[in-house]
């Protein structure tokens, strides 16, 4: 069974990170996180018409709550927070 | 007779409730004073004594536990409290005891988090993002079983005394909810 949102939340998988263009490894907890993703579901009372399933978005660094269930990872955004969407 | 106004509630609390505690069948004492934890210290259940459309004269509900902890801001004399009719009223106790939520509260259990490893019971933890409905009252999207998501630690334990016996649940408010499985 899949999560899906609730209200004005939306969830994203974000982007995997790449490594440094730098070729330099760093470890994972010291990598800046991208702030892209692709929105997984979406609460029922979003009002905004590109958020939809599938589509990509960028939000705001350092926002959002994560929550991994069922071996994935998905950080959950409220509405306002998406800066931009694509599709 | 005193009238509740700004569509609150008058509730009559008992300040001593949570005075004899019985836990496994033993009853004791508490030491009420010294304990620094509110949400065990301060009494939580009310009589309501002038109600409306959803909470009758003579409901036992269960309230936020700062409401009767004095000095309170609702006290208005003797056993009598005005208390506001918002989400900190969390539900009407039955004859036995069990909550029946109101206001938006939903009654869960919290999910313990999973090991790969075996963990003493004493050093096992729960997880502070989701919880399990059992009872979502008037919230009608969610089920009982399902499990839901809620904001890192919206999980509100609330303690009350049932003649004497402790009992503990715990509550997620419908505005704390950020997705559900299924």
């Amino acid at each position: 069974m899949e999560p899906r949102a609730t209200g004005t939340y939306v969830w994203i998988i974000r982007d995997e990170t790449k490594s440094e263009q730098s070729g330099l490894l760093i470890p994972g907890p010291s990598r800046e996180k991208p702030h892209t993703g692709t929105i997984h579901s979406f609460g029922d009372k979003v009002t905004d018409m590109d958020i939809k399933v599938r589509n990509r978005a960028i939000f705001h660094k350092g926002i959002g709550q994560e929550i991994e269930y069922g071996g994935k990872a998905y950080l959950i955004v409220q509405e306002h927070e998406i800066i931009g969407t694509d599709d | 007779m005193i009238k509740a106004a700004n569509s609150k509630l008058i509730v009559r609390a008992d300040p001593t409730q949570k005075n004899e505690i019985k836990i496994g069948g033993v009853v004791m004492t508490a030491a009420l004073l010294f304990e620094n934890n509110y949400r065990e210290k301060s009494p939580t259940v009310g009589v309501v004594v002038q109600g409306n459309e959803c909470l009758k004269e003579g409901d036992v509900a269960l309230f936020h536990h700062n409401h009767f902890y004095q000095p309170s801001p609702y006290w208005i004399g003797d056993d009598l409290f005005s208390v506001p009719f918002n989400k900190t009223i969390f539900g009407v106790l039955d004859e036995s005891g069990n909550i029946t939520p109101m206001c938006g509260n939903i009654i869960c259990e919290r999910v313990p988090v999973e090991y790969a490893m075996p963990v003493p019971v004493e050093q096992q933890k729960t997880h502070i993002d989701r919880a399990r409905v059992i009872n979502p009252g008037q919230v009608i999207p969610y089920k009982p079983g399902e499990l839901i998501f809620h904001r890192p630690h919206a999980g509100y334990d609330i303690v009350y005394n049932w003649f004497g016996e402790e009992r503990r649940v715990t509550k997620v408010h419908e505005d704390m909810v950020i997705g559900v499985v299924g």
